[in-house]
Protein backbone atom coordinates (compact mmCIF):
# COMPACT_ATOMS: atom_id res chain seq x y z
CA UNK A 1 0.00 0.00 0.00
CA UNK A 2 1.40 3.35 -0.98
CA UNK A 3 -0.64 5.31 1.52
CA UNK A 4 -1.33 8.26 -0.77
CA UNK A 5 -0.01 10.59 1.88
CA UNK A 6 -2.43 9.32 4.48
CA UNK A 7 -1.06 9.35 7.95
CA UNK A 8 -0.95 6.08 9.79
CA UNK A 9 -3.62 7.32 12.15
CA UNK A 10 -5.96 8.23 9.32
CA UNK A 11 -5.44 4.86 7.69
CA UNK A 12 -6.31 3.20 10.98
CA UNK A 13 -9.50 5.21 11.16
CA UNK A 14 -10.56 4.13 7.69
CA UNK A 15 -9.77 0.47 8.33
CA UNK A 16 -11.64 0.53 11.65
CA UNK A 17 -14.56 2.27 10.02
CA UNK A 18 -14.98 -0.56 7.53
CA UNK A 19 -14.23 -3.30 10.05
CA UNK A 20 -16.90 -2.07 12.46
CA UNK A 21 -19.66 -2.11 9.89
CA UNK A 22 -18.49 -5.38 8.39
CA UNK A 23 -20.33 -7.83 10.71
CA UNK A 24 -23.60 -5.98 10.17
CA UNK A 25 -23.13 -5.72 6.44
CA UNK A 26 -22.33 -9.42 6.12
CA UNK A 27 -25.75 -10.21 7.56
CA UNK A 28 -27.52 -7.43 5.67
CA UNK A 29 -25.80 -8.69 2.55
CA UNK A 30 -27.31 -12.15 2.87
CA UNK A 31 -30.71 -11.46 4.42
CA UNK A 32 -31.50 -8.07 2.91
CA UNK A 33 -29.50 -7.00 -0.16
CA UNK A 34 -29.09 -10.43 -1.73
CA UNK A 35 -32.60 -11.41 -0.66
CA UNK A 36 -34.05 -8.27 -2.24
CA UNK A 37 -32.45 -8.78 -5.64
CA UNK A 38 -32.91 -12.53 -5.52
CA UNK A 39 -36.60 -11.94 -4.85
CA UNK A 40 -36.85 -9.69 -7.89
CA UNK A 41 -35.10 -12.37 -9.96
CA UNK A 42 -37.45 -15.10 -8.68
CA UNK A 43 -40.41 -12.89 -9.58
CA UNK A 44 -39.25 -13.09 -13.21
CA UNK A 45 -39.30 -16.91 -13.20
CA UNK A 46 -41.89 -19.64 -12.80
CA UNK A 47 -40.14 -21.18 -9.82
CA UNK A 48 -42.37 -23.45 -7.74
CA UNK A 49 -41.88 -25.37 -4.50
CA UNK A 50 -38.09 -24.93 -4.38
CA UNK A 51 -37.60 -26.23 -7.93
CA UNK A 52 -35.53 -23.94 -10.16
CA UNK A 53 -37.69 -21.95 -12.51
CA UNK A 54 -37.34 -20.69 -16.05
CA UNK A 55 -37.02 -17.03 -16.87
CA UNK A 56 -40.43 -15.84 -18.03
CA UNK A 57 -39.95 -12.09 -18.12
CA UNK A 58 -42.79 -10.01 -16.76
CA UNK A 59 -45.43 -12.75 -17.10
CA UNK A 60 -46.06 -12.91 -13.35
CA UNK A 61 -46.66 -9.18 -13.20
CA UNK A 62 -49.01 -9.29 -16.15
CA UNK A 63 -50.88 -12.12 -14.46
CA UNK A 64 -51.12 -10.11 -11.22
CA UNK A 65 -52.80 -7.22 -12.99
CA UNK A 66 -55.50 -9.62 -14.15
CA UNK A 67 -55.73 -11.63 -10.94
CA UNK A 68 -59.08 -10.73 -9.44
CA UNK A 69 -58.16 -12.32 -6.08
CA UNK A 70 -55.06 -10.16 -5.84
CA UNK A 71 -56.93 -7.04 -6.84
CA UNK A 72 -59.59 -7.83 -4.26
CA UNK A 73 -56.95 -8.26 -1.56
CA UNK A 74 -55.42 -4.93 -2.55
CA UNK A 75 -58.85 -3.31 -2.44
CA UNK A 76 -59.51 -4.87 0.96
CA UNK A 77 -56.21 -3.52 2.24
CA UNK A 78 -57.13 -0.03 1.11
CA UNK A 79 -60.51 -0.37 2.84
CA UNK A 80 -58.71 -1.48 6.02
CA UNK A 81 -56.57 1.65 5.83
CA UNK A 82 -59.62 3.86 5.28
CA UNK A 83 -61.61 2.30 8.15
CA UNK A 84 -58.94 1.48 10.70
CA UNK A 85 -56.54 4.40 10.48
CA UNK A 86 -59.07 7.19 11.20
CA UNK A 87 -60.65 5.13 13.98
CA UNK A 88 -57.29 4.35 15.54
CA UNK A 89 -56.26 8.01 15.36
CA UNK A 90 -59.46 9.43 16.82
CA UNK A 91 -59.82 6.87 19.59
CA UNK A 92 -56.15 7.05 20.58
CA UNK A 93 -56.06 10.84 20.64
CA UNK A 94 -59.24 10.92 22.72
CA UNK A 95 -57.97 8.35 25.19
CA UNK A 96 -54.49 9.89 25.37
CA UNK A 97 -55.88 13.35 26.13
CA UNK A 98 -58.09 11.89 28.85
CA UNK A 99 -55.26 9.84 30.32
CA UNK A 100 -53.15 12.97 30.36
CA UNK A 101 -55.71 15.02 32.31
CA UNK A 102 -55.78 15.27 36.06
CA UNK A 103 -57.78 12.30 37.22
CA UNK A 104 -57.54 9.68 39.92
CA UNK A 105 -56.38 6.17 39.17
CA UNK A 106 -54.49 7.26 36.06
CA UNK A 107 -51.89 4.52 36.45
CA UNK A 108 -54.48 1.77 36.65
CA UNK A 109 -56.44 3.13 33.67
CA UNK A 110 -53.25 3.26 31.64
CA UNK A 111 -52.15 -0.27 32.51
CA UNK A 112 -55.54 -1.71 31.64
CA UNK A 113 -55.69 0.11 28.31
CA UNK A 114 -52.09 -0.67 27.34
CA UNK A 115 -51.75 -4.33 28.20
CA UNK A 116 -53.15 -5.91 25.01
CA UNK A 117 -50.12 -4.56 23.16
CA UNK A 118 -47.93 -7.37 24.50
CA UNK A 119 -50.46 -10.09 23.83
CA UNK A 120 -49.69 -12.54 21.05
CA UNK A 121 -51.79 -11.62 18.00
CA UNK A 122 -52.88 -15.24 17.69
CA UNK A 123 -54.27 -15.11 21.24
CA UNK A 124 -56.11 -11.87 20.45
CA UNK A 125 -57.62 -13.28 17.28
CA UNK A 126 -58.56 -16.53 18.99
CA UNK A 127 -60.35 -14.69 21.77
CA UNK A 128 -62.28 -12.58 19.31
CA UNK A 129 -63.13 -15.63 17.24
CA UNK A 130 -64.91 -16.89 20.31
CA UNK A 131 -66.57 -13.56 21.12
CA UNK A 132 -67.81 -13.27 17.53
CA UNK A 133 -68.95 -16.89 17.19
CA UNK A 134 -72.32 -16.88 15.46
CA UNK A 135 -74.19 -19.20 17.80
CA UNK A 136 -72.34 -19.10 21.11
CA UNK A 137 -70.44 -15.83 20.93
CA UNK A 138 -71.12 -13.25 23.62
CA UNK A 139 -71.78 -10.53 21.05
CA UNK A 140 -74.54 -12.34 19.20
CA UNK A 141 -76.01 -13.40 22.52
CA UNK A 142 -76.28 -9.76 23.48
CA UNK A 143 -77.81 -9.03 20.07
CA UNK A 144 -80.36 -11.75 20.65
CA UNK A 145 -81.16 -10.47 24.11
CA UNK A 146 -82.12 -7.15 22.52
CA UNK A 147 -84.25 -8.94 19.96
CA UNK A 148 -81.79 -8.33 17.10
CA UNK A 149 -80.93 -10.97 14.56
CA UNK A 150 -77.67 -12.80 14.94
CA UNK A 151 -74.94 -11.99 12.45
CA UNK A 152 -72.42 -14.49 11.08
CA UNK A 153 -69.48 -12.18 11.76
CA UNK A 154 -66.79 -14.59 10.65
CA UNK A 155 -68.46 -16.60 7.91
CA UNK A 156 -70.78 -14.20 6.11
CA UNK A 157 -68.67 -12.44 3.48
CA UNK A 158 -70.56 -9.20 3.99
CA UNK A 159 -69.24 -8.93 7.55
CA UNK A 160 -65.81 -10.57 7.64
CA UNK A 161 -63.89 -7.45 6.69
CA UNK A 162 -65.61 -5.26 9.24
CA UNK A 163 -65.08 -7.89 11.96
CA UNK A 164 -61.37 -8.02 11.18
CA UNK A 165 -61.21 -4.22 11.12
CA UNK A 166 -62.73 -3.98 14.59
CA UNK A 167 -60.23 -6.43 16.04
CA UNK A 168 -57.31 -4.72 14.27
CA UNK A 169 -58.37 -1.39 15.75
CA UNK A 170 -58.80 -2.96 19.18
CA UNK A 171 -55.32 -4.48 19.02
CA UNK A 172 -53.64 -1.27 17.80
CA UNK A 173 -55.05 1.21 20.33
CA UNK A 174 -52.77 0.56 23.31
CA UNK A 175 -49.56 1.10 21.38
CA UNK A 176 -50.71 4.28 19.68
CA UNK A 177 -52.07 5.81 22.89
CA UNK A 178 -48.57 5.52 24.34
CA UNK A 179 -46.99 7.30 21.37
CA UNK A 180 -49.58 10.09 21.49
CA UNK A 181 -49.27 10.45 25.26
CA UNK A 182 -45.56 11.04 24.79
CA UNK A 183 -46.35 13.72 22.21
CA UNK A 184 -48.81 15.38 24.60
CA UNK A 185 -46.28 15.44 27.40
CA UNK A 186 -43.87 17.16 25.05
CA UNK A 187 -46.17 20.18 24.72
CA UNK A 188 -45.00 22.95 26.99
CA UNK A 189 -47.45 23.88 29.75
CA UNK A 190 -46.83 27.59 29.17
CA UNK A 191 -49.23 27.50 26.20
CA UNK A 192 -52.02 26.29 28.44
CA UNK A 193 -51.24 28.80 31.14
CA UNK A 194 -51.43 31.59 28.59
CA UNK A 195 -54.71 30.21 27.28
CA UNK A 196 -56.14 30.07 30.79
CA UNK A 197 -55.24 33.70 31.33
CA UNK A 198 -57.10 34.49 28.12
CA UNK A 199 -60.06 32.54 29.45
CA UNK A 200 -60.10 29.68 26.93
CA UNK A 201 -62.06 26.59 28.04
CA UNK A 202 -60.73 23.06 27.81
CA UNK A 203 -62.50 22.28 24.52
CA UNK A 204 -61.04 25.38 22.88
CA UNK A 205 -57.64 24.62 24.36
CA UNK A 206 -57.81 21.20 22.74
CA UNK A 207 -58.58 22.53 19.26
CA UNK A 208 -56.36 25.61 19.33
CA UNK A 209 -53.34 24.38 21.29
CA UNK A 210 -53.23 20.63 21.74
CA UNK A 211 -54.20 19.55 18.25
CA UNK A 212 -51.92 21.90 16.25
CA UNK A 213 -48.93 21.17 18.48
CA UNK A 214 -49.68 17.47 18.32
CA UNK A 215 -49.63 17.30 14.51
CA UNK A 216 -46.02 15.98 14.29
CA UNK A 217 -46.97 13.08 16.57
CA UNK A 218 -50.23 12.54 14.72
CA UNK A 219 -48.29 12.41 11.48
CA UNK A 220 -45.94 9.84 12.94
CA UNK A 221 -48.81 7.69 14.23
CA UNK A 222 -50.57 8.04 10.89
CA UNK A 223 -47.52 6.80 8.99
CA UNK A 224 -47.03 3.95 11.44
CA UNK A 225 -50.69 2.92 11.27
CA UNK A 226 -50.93 3.10 7.47
CA UNK A 227 -47.79 1.01 6.95
CA UNK A 228 -48.83 -1.55 9.55
CA UNK A 229 -52.22 -1.85 7.84
CA UNK A 230 -50.48 -2.68 4.57
CA UNK A 231 -48.56 -5.40 6.38
CA UNK A 232 -51.54 -6.76 8.32
CA UNK A 233 -51.54 -10.53 8.43
CA UNK A 234 -51.85 -12.22 11.81
CA UNK A 235 -55.29 -11.09 12.88
CA UNK A 236 -56.92 -11.55 9.50
CA UNK A 237 -55.29 -14.95 9.12
CA UNK A 238 -56.32 -16.19 12.56
CA UNK A 239 -59.78 -14.67 12.68
CA UNK A 240 -60.98 -16.09 9.35
CA UNK A 241 -58.92 -19.29 9.22
CA UNK A 242 -58.37 -21.38 6.16
CA UNK A 243 -58.41 -25.16 6.26
CA UNK A 244 -55.41 -27.21 5.33
CA UNK A 245 -56.33 -27.65 1.68
CA UNK A 246 -58.69 -24.79 1.18
CA UNK A 247 -57.24 -21.31 1.29
CA UNK A 248 -60.15 -19.63 -0.43
CA UNK A 249 -63.77 -19.12 0.51
CA UNK A 250 -66.03 -16.11 0.10
CA UNK A 251 -65.46 -15.25 3.76
CA UNK A 252 -61.67 -15.35 3.34
CA UNK A 253 -61.61 -13.56 0.00
CA UNK A 254 -63.70 -10.70 1.37
CA UNK A 255 -61.33 -10.03 4.26
CA UNK A 256 -57.93 -11.04 2.89
CA UNK A 257 -55.09 -8.53 2.86
CA UNK A 258 -52.29 -8.48 0.30
CA UNK A 259 -49.86 -10.02 2.78
CA UNK A 260 -52.24 -12.84 3.57
CA UNK A 261 -52.73 -13.46 -0.13
CA UNK A 262 -48.96 -13.60 -0.50
CA UNK A 263 -48.76 -16.13 2.33
CA UNK A 264 -51.70 -18.29 1.23
CA UNK A 265 -50.42 -18.51 -2.30
CA UNK A 266 -46.74 -19.03 -1.57
CA UNK A 267 -46.74 -21.18 1.53
CA UNK A 268 -50.09 -22.94 1.70
CA UNK A 269 -51.52 -23.44 -1.75
CA UNK A 270 -49.43 -24.13 -4.79
CA UNK A 271 -46.06 -22.99 -3.40
CA UNK A 272 -45.80 -20.76 -6.42
CA UNK A 273 -42.67 -18.83 -5.47
CA UNK A 274 -42.31 -16.90 -8.70
CA UNK A 275 -45.80 -15.49 -8.44
CA UNK A 276 -45.52 -14.95 -4.68
CA UNK A 277 -42.36 -12.91 -4.99
CA UNK A 278 -43.96 -10.82 -7.71
CA UNK A 279 -46.79 -10.07 -5.26
CA UNK A 280 -44.27 -8.99 -2.62
CA UNK A 281 -42.63 -6.64 -5.13
CA UNK A 282 -46.04 -5.13 -5.91
CA UNK A 283 -46.63 -4.66 -2.18
CA UNK A 284 -43.31 -2.85 -1.95
CA UNK A 285 -44.24 -0.54 -4.83
CA UNK A 286 -47.63 0.24 -3.29
CA UNK A 287 -46.06 1.05 0.09
CA UNK A 288 -43.46 3.22 -1.62
CA UNK A 289 -46.14 5.22 -3.44
CA UNK A 290 -48.21 5.64 -0.28
CA UNK A 291 -45.16 6.83 1.67
CA UNK A 292 -44.28 9.36 -1.02
CA UNK A 293 -47.83 10.73 -1.03
CA UNK A 294 -47.81 10.99 2.75
CA UNK A 295 -44.53 12.88 2.66
CA UNK A 296 -45.97 15.31 0.13
CA UNK A 297 -49.15 15.93 2.09
CA UNK A 298 -47.28 16.26 5.33
CA UNK A 299 -46.10 19.77 4.46
CA UNK A 300 -49.70 20.91 4.15
CA UNK A 301 -50.89 20.16 7.65
CA UNK A 302 -48.06 19.23 10.01
CA UNK A 303 -47.13 22.13 12.22
CA UNK A 304 -43.61 22.22 13.60
CA UNK A 305 -43.45 24.67 16.48
CA UNK B 1 -65.53 21.39 35.23
CA UNK B 2 -66.93 18.74 37.56
CA UNK B 3 -69.25 17.55 34.82
CA UNK B 4 -66.33 17.28 32.38
CA UNK B 5 -64.42 15.04 34.76
CA UNK B 6 -67.40 12.77 35.10
CA UNK B 7 -67.44 12.26 31.33
CA UNK B 8 -63.71 11.49 31.34
CA UNK B 9 -64.16 8.77 33.96
CA UNK B 10 -67.12 7.37 32.09
CA UNK B 11 -65.27 7.13 28.75
CA UNK B 12 -62.17 5.65 30.35
CA UNK B 13 -64.21 3.04 32.19
CA UNK B 14 -65.83 2.01 28.92
CA UNK B 15 -62.40 1.81 27.27
CA UNK B 16 -61.08 -0.35 30.09
CA UNK B 17 -64.12 -2.61 29.87
CA UNK B 18 -63.66 -3.02 26.12
CA UNK B 19 -60.02 -3.99 26.68
CA UNK B 20 -60.50 -6.25 29.68
CA UNK B 21 -63.78 -8.06 29.02
CA UNK B 22 -62.44 -10.17 26.10
CA UNK B 23 -59.68 -11.46 28.38
CA UNK B 24 -62.03 -12.15 31.26
CA UNK B 25 -64.34 -14.00 28.93
CA UNK B 26 -61.42 -16.06 27.61
CA UNK B 27 -60.39 -16.83 31.19
CA UNK B 28 -63.90 -17.85 32.28
CA UNK B 29 -64.48 -19.98 29.18
CA UNK B 30 -61.20 -21.81 29.70
CA UNK B 31 -62.57 -23.28 32.95
CA UNK B 32 -65.83 -24.49 31.42
CA UNK B 33 -66.77 -27.77 29.82
CA UNK B 34 -67.82 -27.60 26.18
CA UNK B 35 -71.48 -28.06 27.14
CA UNK B 36 -71.21 -25.35 29.77
CA UNK B 37 -69.55 -22.90 27.35
CA UNK B 38 -72.13 -23.43 24.62
CA UNK B 39 -75.22 -23.13 26.80
CA UNK B 40 -77.88 -20.74 25.59
CA UNK B 41 -78.74 -18.43 27.21
CA UNK B 42 -75.18 -17.78 28.33
CA UNK B 43 -74.05 -18.30 31.87
CA UNK B 44 -71.23 -16.05 32.89
CA UNK B 45 -69.53 -18.16 35.54
CA UNK B 46 -68.60 -21.80 34.96
CA UNK B 47 -71.07 -24.24 36.43
CA UNK B 48 -68.13 -26.17 37.77
CA UNK B 49 -64.58 -24.84 37.55
CA UNK B 50 -62.54 -27.49 35.75
CA UNK B 51 -58.89 -27.77 34.79
CA UNK B 52 -59.21 -30.62 32.29
CA UNK B 53 -58.88 -28.27 29.29
CA UNK B 54 -55.50 -27.12 30.55
CA UNK B 55 -54.41 -30.63 31.37
CA UNK B 56 -55.35 -31.92 27.93
CA UNK B 57 -53.55 -29.07 26.18
CA UNK B 58 -50.38 -29.55 28.15
CA UNK B 59 -50.55 -33.26 27.38
CA UNK B 60 -50.47 -32.59 23.63
CA UNK B 61 -48.60 -29.30 23.22
CA UNK B 62 -45.24 -28.29 24.74
CA UNK B 63 -46.37 -24.81 25.79
CA UNK B 64 -43.44 -24.30 28.16
CA UNK B 65 -41.04 -25.10 25.33
CA UNK B 66 -42.80 -22.53 23.16
CA UNK B 67 -42.07 -19.91 25.77
CA UNK B 68 -38.45 -20.98 25.98
CA UNK B 69 -38.18 -20.80 22.17
CA UNK B 70 -39.81 -17.38 22.06
CA UNK B 71 -37.66 -16.12 24.89
CA UNK B 72 -34.47 -17.39 23.29
CA UNK B 73 -35.21 -15.90 19.89
CA UNK B 74 -36.16 -12.56 21.45
CA UNK B 75 -33.09 -12.50 23.70
CA UNK B 76 -30.58 -13.60 21.08
CA UNK B 77 -31.89 -11.19 18.47
CA UNK B 78 -31.80 -8.28 20.91
CA UNK B 79 -28.24 -9.05 21.98
CA UNK B 80 -27.14 -9.40 18.38
CA UNK B 81 -28.80 -6.16 17.36
CA UNK B 82 -27.30 -4.27 20.28
CA UNK B 83 -23.73 -5.33 19.54
CA UNK B 84 -23.70 -5.42 15.75
CA UNK B 85 -25.87 -2.31 15.61
CA UNK B 86 -23.90 -0.22 18.08
CA UNK B 87 -20.57 -1.12 16.52
CA UNK B 88 -21.82 -0.02 13.11
CA UNK B 89 -23.56 3.00 14.63
CA UNK B 90 -20.31 4.11 16.26
CA UNK B 91 -18.52 3.77 12.95
CA UNK B 92 -21.19 5.77 11.10
CA UNK B 93 -21.40 8.45 13.79
CA UNK B 94 -17.71 9.02 14.54
CA UNK B 95 -15.30 7.56 12.02
CA UNK B 96 -14.58 9.02 8.60
CA UNK B 97 -14.09 6.65 5.69
CA UNK B 98 -14.79 6.79 1.98
CA UNK B 99 -18.28 5.75 0.92
CA UNK B 100 -19.74 6.22 4.39
CA UNK B 101 -22.71 8.33 3.27
CA UNK B 102 -23.61 5.89 0.50
CA UNK B 103 -23.42 2.90 2.83
CA UNK B 104 -25.56 4.66 5.41
CA UNK B 105 -28.16 5.63 2.83
CA UNK B 106 -28.19 1.99 1.74
CA UNK B 107 -29.02 1.04 5.33
CA UNK B 108 -31.79 3.61 5.57
CA UNK B 109 -33.34 2.50 2.31
CA UNK B 110 -33.84 -1.01 3.75
CA UNK B 111 -36.20 0.41 6.36
CA UNK B 112 -38.66 1.28 3.60
CA UNK B 113 -38.94 -2.29 2.33
CA UNK B 114 -41.70 -4.58 3.60
CA UNK B 115 -40.31 -7.75 5.09
CA UNK B 116 -42.37 -10.01 2.79
CA UNK B 117 -39.99 -9.19 -0.02
CA UNK B 118 -37.15 -10.99 1.77
CA UNK B 119 -39.05 -14.03 2.94
CA UNK B 120 -38.83 -16.40 -0.04
CA UNK B 121 -35.08 -15.90 -0.63
CA UNK B 122 -34.40 -16.13 3.11
CA UNK B 123 -36.28 -19.39 3.27
CA UNK B 124 -34.32 -20.74 0.30
CA UNK B 125 -31.00 -19.61 1.78
CA UNK B 126 -31.73 -21.29 5.11
CA UNK B 127 -32.99 -24.41 3.33
CA UNK B 128 -29.74 -24.56 1.36
CA UNK B 129 -27.69 -24.72 4.56
CA UNK B 130 -30.14 -27.00 6.36
CA UNK B 131 -31.36 -24.43 8.88
CA UNK B 132 -35.08 -24.60 8.18
CA UNK B 133 -37.11 -26.16 10.96
CA UNK B 134 -34.48 -25.21 13.54
CA UNK B 135 -34.70 -22.73 16.38
CA UNK B 136 -31.72 -20.92 14.85
CA UNK B 137 -33.91 -19.93 11.91
CA UNK B 138 -36.12 -17.96 14.29
CA UNK B 139 -33.43 -15.50 15.34
CA UNK B 140 -30.73 -15.56 12.71
CA UNK B 141 -32.65 -13.34 10.31
CA UNK B 142 -33.24 -10.80 13.08
CA UNK B 143 -29.66 -10.26 14.20
CA UNK B 144 -29.00 -7.61 11.59
CA UNK B 145 -31.21 -4.63 12.15
CA UNK B 146 -30.89 -1.37 10.32
CA UNK B 147 -33.29 0.21 12.75
CA UNK B 148 -30.87 -0.50 15.60
CA UNK B 149 -28.07 1.29 13.72
CA UNK B 150 -30.28 4.28 13.06
CA UNK B 151 -31.50 4.51 16.66
CA UNK B 152 -28.05 4.24 18.23
CA UNK B 153 -26.33 6.47 15.70
CA UNK B 154 -28.79 9.25 16.57
CA UNK B 155 -27.89 8.80 20.20
CA UNK B 156 -24.12 8.64 19.71
CA UNK B 157 -24.26 11.89 17.73
CA UNK B 158 -25.61 13.57 20.87
CA UNK B 159 -22.74 12.27 23.04
CA UNK B 160 -20.05 14.95 23.40
CA UNK B 161 -17.06 14.24 21.19
CA UNK B 162 -14.56 15.49 23.76
CA UNK B 163 -14.85 12.19 25.59
CA UNK B 164 -13.50 10.08 22.75
CA UNK B 165 -10.98 12.72 21.78
CA UNK B 166 -9.52 12.67 25.27
CA UNK B 167 -9.32 8.90 25.13
CA UNK B 168 -7.64 9.13 21.74
CA UNK B 169 -4.97 11.40 23.18
CA UNK B 170 -4.38 8.75 25.84
CA UNK B 171 -3.63 6.36 23.00
CA UNK B 172 -6.85 4.32 22.99
CA UNK B 173 -7.70 2.52 19.77
CA UNK B 174 -11.09 2.92 18.14
CA UNK B 175 -12.40 -0.36 19.45
CA UNK B 176 -11.32 0.53 22.98
CA UNK B 177 -13.18 3.83 22.66
CA UNK B 178 -16.28 2.03 21.44
CA UNK B 179 -16.15 -0.57 24.19
CA UNK B 180 -15.23 1.67 27.12
CA UNK B 181 -16.82 5.02 26.28
CA UNK B 182 -19.63 4.63 23.76
CA UNK B 183 -21.18 1.28 24.68
CA UNK B 184 -21.65 2.09 28.39
CA UNK B 185 -23.64 5.28 27.68
CA UNK B 186 -26.03 3.60 25.26
CA UNK B 187 -28.39 2.43 27.98
CA UNK B 188 -31.40 4.51 26.92
CA UNK B 189 -31.43 3.52 23.22
CA UNK B 190 -30.67 -0.08 24.16
CA UNK B 191 -33.77 -0.24 26.36
CA UNK B 192 -35.87 1.27 23.56
CA UNK B 193 -34.40 -1.14 21.07
CA UNK B 194 -34.95 -4.12 23.35
CA UNK B 195 -38.61 -3.21 23.80
CA UNK B 196 -39.37 -2.37 20.18
CA UNK B 197 -37.46 -5.15 18.50
CA UNK B 198 -38.41 -7.62 21.22
CA UNK B 199 -42.08 -6.88 20.57
CA UNK B 200 -41.58 -7.36 16.83
CA UNK B 201 -39.85 -10.71 17.23
CA UNK B 202 -42.29 -11.92 19.86
CA UNK B 203 -45.38 -11.02 17.83
CA UNK B 204 -44.19 -12.15 14.42
CA UNK B 205 -46.24 -15.09 13.21
CA UNK B 206 -45.57 -15.45 9.51
CA UNK B 207 -41.89 -16.36 9.65
CA UNK B 208 -42.28 -19.06 12.35
CA UNK B 209 -45.28 -20.50 10.49
CA UNK B 210 -43.17 -20.78 7.36
CA UNK B 211 -39.90 -21.97 8.75
CA UNK B 212 -40.83 -24.26 11.68
CA UNK B 213 -42.62 -27.58 11.26
CA UNK B 214 -42.00 -29.42 14.53
CA UNK B 215 -44.27 -28.54 17.42
CA UNK B 216 -41.51 -28.41 20.00
CA UNK B 217 -39.45 -25.92 18.01
CA UNK B 218 -42.22 -23.35 17.61
CA UNK B 219 -42.44 -20.03 19.39
CA UNK B 220 -45.61 -19.13 21.28
CA UNK B 221 -47.40 -17.22 18.55
CA UNK B 222 -47.31 -19.85 15.83
CA UNK B 223 -47.63 -22.64 18.40
CA UNK B 224 -50.96 -21.23 19.53
CA UNK B 225 -52.03 -21.06 15.91
CA UNK B 226 -51.44 -24.81 15.50
CA UNK B 227 -53.15 -25.45 18.80
CA UNK B 228 -56.22 -23.60 17.55
CA UNK B 229 -56.28 -25.77 14.42
CA UNK B 230 -55.88 -28.94 16.47
CA UNK B 231 -58.72 -28.07 18.84
CA UNK B 232 -60.93 -26.69 16.07
CA UNK B 233 -64.35 -25.73 17.47
CA UNK B 234 -63.47 -26.94 20.95
CA UNK B 235 -63.77 -23.45 22.32
CA UNK B 236 -62.84 -24.01 25.98
CA UNK B 237 -59.62 -25.74 24.89
CA UNK B 238 -58.79 -22.90 22.55
CA UNK B 239 -59.41 -20.37 25.30
CA UNK B 240 -57.25 -22.30 27.74
CA UNK B 241 -54.50 -22.20 25.11
CA UNK B 242 -55.03 -18.47 24.76
CA UNK B 243 -54.74 -18.01 28.53
CA UNK B 244 -51.55 -20.05 28.75
CA UNK B 245 -49.98 -18.09 25.91
CA UNK B 246 -50.99 -14.60 27.00
CA UNK B 247 -51.10 -14.45 30.79
CA UNK B 248 -47.32 -14.80 31.34
CA UNK B 249 -46.51 -11.91 29.00
CA UNK B 250 -49.26 -9.75 30.43
CA UNK B 251 -47.78 -10.27 33.91
CA UNK B 252 -44.37 -9.48 32.45
CA UNK B 253 -45.81 -6.26 31.05
CA UNK B 254 -47.34 -5.29 34.41
CA UNK B 255 -43.92 -5.61 36.05
CA UNK B 256 -41.95 -3.77 33.35
CA UNK B 257 -44.64 -1.36 32.19
CA UNK B 258 -42.48 1.70 32.75
CA UNK B 259 -39.84 0.43 30.34
CA UNK B 260 -42.37 -0.60 27.74
CA UNK B 261 -43.98 2.82 27.81
CA UNK B 262 -40.63 4.63 27.69
CA UNK B 263 -39.41 2.44 24.85
CA UNK B 264 -42.50 2.86 22.70
CA UNK B 265 -42.76 6.57 23.50
CA UNK B 266 -39.15 7.23 22.51
CA UNK B 267 -39.75 6.59 18.83
CA UNK B 268 -42.52 9.16 18.48
CA UNK B 269 -40.56 12.10 19.85
CA UNK B 270 -38.72 14.16 17.29
CA UNK B 271 -36.16 16.64 18.35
Amino acid sequence: MKGYGLSQRRRKEIVSGYLFILPLFLGLGVFHFYAFFNNIWISLTDRRALREGRFIGLDNYVKILHDSDFLQSLGNTVIYVLICVPCILIISILLAVMLNSRIRGKGLFRTLIFFPLVTAPSAIALTWRWLLNTRYGIINNIFRAFGLEEIAWLTDERYTLISCAVVIIWAAIGYQVIVILAGLQNISTTYYEAAKVDGAGSIRQFFYITLPLLTPTVYFVLTLAVISMFKEFEIVYMLIPSTQYNTASPAIDASRTVVRYFYDLTFRGEFNEGYGSAISVCLFIVILIVTLIQNRLQKKWVFYA
Amino acid sequence: MKKGKWIVYFVLLIAVAVMVVPFLWMLLTSFKTFEDATRIPLRILPEKWILTNYREILGVFPVLKWFINSFLSVAVSIIGQVFLGSLAAYSFARLRFPGKEVLFMLCLSIMMIPEQIFIIPRYNTLAAVGLTNTRTALWIIRLFSVFSVFLMRQFILSVPKELDEAAMVDGCGYFRIYATIILPVLKAPVVSLAILSGLTTWKDMMWPLIVIRDRDKMPVVSGLSTLADYFANRFPHQMAGGVLCSVPVILFFFVLQKHFVAGIASQGIKE
